[in-house]
């Protein structure tokens, strides 16, 4: 069996009796988990897809719920790959997806409409674990996996589409390894998780690290709201809570950091910006600090603060993570190298490669320093744009925005609201005719809705600097409004 | 009640564009309008609905997805019912 198989095979058998996971309809002992995943492999089996060979593609959409746990336990099992891929994406990026990966199968919460994706034909479906299992025709395997590829995720990419990140078995198992034994997780822990399964904050912290040890973990979904984060946290006796800044924002506008509960002792953070008021302000109410981490999706999680503070710090290296940055006031990019490194792209060779310094570190596009061991983050090099915690390519929306008839060019960009939170924003140029409703709908159809621009603006022309490229001040001094062009 | 209904929606109207990120005013909030049309966020809706709970003191729960609550008509309508006054 492969390196990530068999050690959740082994894990789900050494703690049968304790509980593994929980929703809002279901909480699973590890031995029932062992016999859901058992079921739902064999089911899984007997849909066929469009396979070329042993090793089963399978896309799990879906949002968080033991069934996802299930179904992506059931896939590794099988000895198959699964395709971790966005609840939120649209049809567009689905068809992109598998017209990259090949999928055989896809399991998803509803069954599909008609707009499952474009080139993609059900051929059977049925259920597994609750969810709509569909057979999918693969007509041929655009790229073949490596041979030790066990899981593949996907980032915003470089590329002006997904990148699918291939993972080989010890990697993953590497990133586990790393954050159960550089935070302390234990069997004692009850994991309380809001962040998607597709997404890296929970792939790190939370899947596969917890069962390593033989702690629970409860799966939130829909959005985290201040109310719901609480509700559950009592209910779970959550020992530790994993969220995007956002629900941590939202526990102090609703004021309920002090009713957290009683067992709450650890409180992480990752993928977005943590402000300094929201940090402060939760160890005031909550009474504990929030651990911000540092992690890649290339690389896994790499830094923790084991005893937080009122720093902007994002930890030191877990076990098996080197990093290099720069010092205090003179930032560099980050390089890094860790036990859990992704092996490549999928879908675009050579990309992750070049990323590679000879040495073997991979270069992340974030700028920093190191304090003390400490890792600071000051910006970034790469063109990414970050709402909330998840990345996106200004690149691959504007080309959607071009689609539309009647825009001659686009440009999207990040800028800040009242709020202080970074929104999506994009400067159309094109005719009299076009509508900033229209251009938000042409979206919404082709893009995931994280994806969707909070502002458009249409003008006669792109404001460009004085070498002609887009000039980001003149554009971001668009400001807000919806207002058609005079 | 016609008169709280109006007091209810003006009221949402405002929470609506306060948790909103200045994309659109409470001119462009016609009842039947999509916030996320409109260019609303998860974020967004998040702030809106902290807003609502502090404010109208009702607990919206976004398990049930947010299309129910997608417009200022379903808004008054979610709320109403959640006071037990009616609306859905």
């Amino acid at each position: 069996m492969t390196p990530l198989a068999s050690q959740v095979t082994e894990s789900l058998h050494r703690h049968a009796e304790r509980v593994a996971v929980g929703d809002a309809t279901m909480i699973l002992t590890y031995r029932e988990l062992t016999d859901h995943v058992e079921r739902a492999a064999a089911t899984l089996r007997t849909f066929a897809g469009g396979a070329r060979d042993d090793r089963r593609r399978v896309g799990i959409m879906a949002a968080n719920s033991v069934s996802y746990v299930i179904c992506y336990l059931a896939v590794l099992r099988n000895g198959w790959v699964p395709f971790l891929i966005d609840a939120a994406s649209g049809p567009a990026e689905l068809a992109s997806i598998n017209g990259d990966c090949s999928l055989d199968l896809l399991i998803q919460d509803e069954r599909p409409g008609e707009e499952i994706g474009a080139g993609i034909t059900v051929t059977s479906q049925g259920t597994v674990a609750g969810l709509v299992l569909s057979a999918l025709r693969t007509v041929e395997r655009r790229h073949e996996l490596l041979d030790d590829t066990e899981v593949c995720r996907f980032t915003s990419g470089s590329t002006g589409k997904p990148n699918c990140v291939e993972f080989a078995g010890a990697a993953v198992v590497g990133a586990a390894t790393s954050w159960a034994t550089g935070t302390g997780l234990t069997g004692e822990d009850r994991t309380l998780c809001f962040a998607a399964l597709s997404n890296g904050l929970a792939f790190n912290t939370s899947l596969l690290a917890t069962f390593l040890v033989g702690a629970a973990l409860h799966l939130g979904r829909g959005l985290p709201t201040g109310t719901r984060v609480v509700t559950l946290s009592r209910d779970t006796g959550a020992t530790r809570l994993v969220g995007f800044p956002a629900l941590y924002e939202s526990v102090l506008r609703r004021d309920l950091g002090a009713n957290l509960g009683d067992t709450l002792r650890v409180a992480i953070s990752s993928g977005a910006p943590l402000a300094p008021a929201t940090r402060a302000g939760f160890r005031s109410r909550a009474g504990i600090w929030i651990a911000d981490y540092y992690g890649v999706a290339e690389t896994g999680p790499l830094t923790f603060a084991a005893a937080p503070g009122a720093g902007s710090g994002l930890g030191t290296p877990l076990p098996n993570v080197r990093l290099r940055a720069g010092v205090p006031g003179e930032p560099t990019e980050i390089q890094v190298a860790s036990a859990s490194m992704a092996s490549r792209y999928l879908n675009a060779p050579g990309v992750l490669e070049a990323r590679r310094t000879g040495d073997g570190y991979h270069r992340t596009g974030d700028e920093g320093y190191l304090d003390g061991g400490e890792l600071f983050l000051t910006g970034r090099t790469s063109r990414m744009i970050n709402v909330n915690g998840r990345k996106i390519d200004p690149l691959e929306v504007a080309r959607v925005l071009r689609e539309v008839a009647g825009v001659r060019d686009a440009v999207v960009f990040d800028t800040t609201d009242r709020h202080d939170n970074t929104v999506l924003a994009a400067v159309v140029a094109g005719d009299h005719a076009l509508d900033t409703d229209g251009l938000r709908r042409h979206c919404l159809r082709r893009l995931a809705g994280y994806k969707v621009p909070n502002r458009i603006r249409v003008l006669p022309e792109i404001p460009a600097n004085s070498i002609g490229k887009p000039s980001l001040a003149a554009l971001r001094a668009t400001g807000p409004g919806k207002e058609r062009m005079p | 009640m016609s008169t709280d209904t109006d007091a209810l929606r003006r009221t949402l109207a405002r929470l609506v564009v306060e948790a909103g990120d200045d994309a659109f005013t409470e001119r462009d909030l016609t009842p039947d309008a999509s916030l996320r049309a409109l260019g609303y966020s998860s974020l967004s809706y998040m702030r809106l609905i902290d807003a609502i709970e502090n404010e109208l003191g009702v607990w919206l729960d976004p398990s049930l997805e947010t299309d129910g609550l997608d417009t200022l008509a379903g808004l008054a309508a979610v709320v109403r019912a959640s006071r037990g006054d009616g609306g859905v």
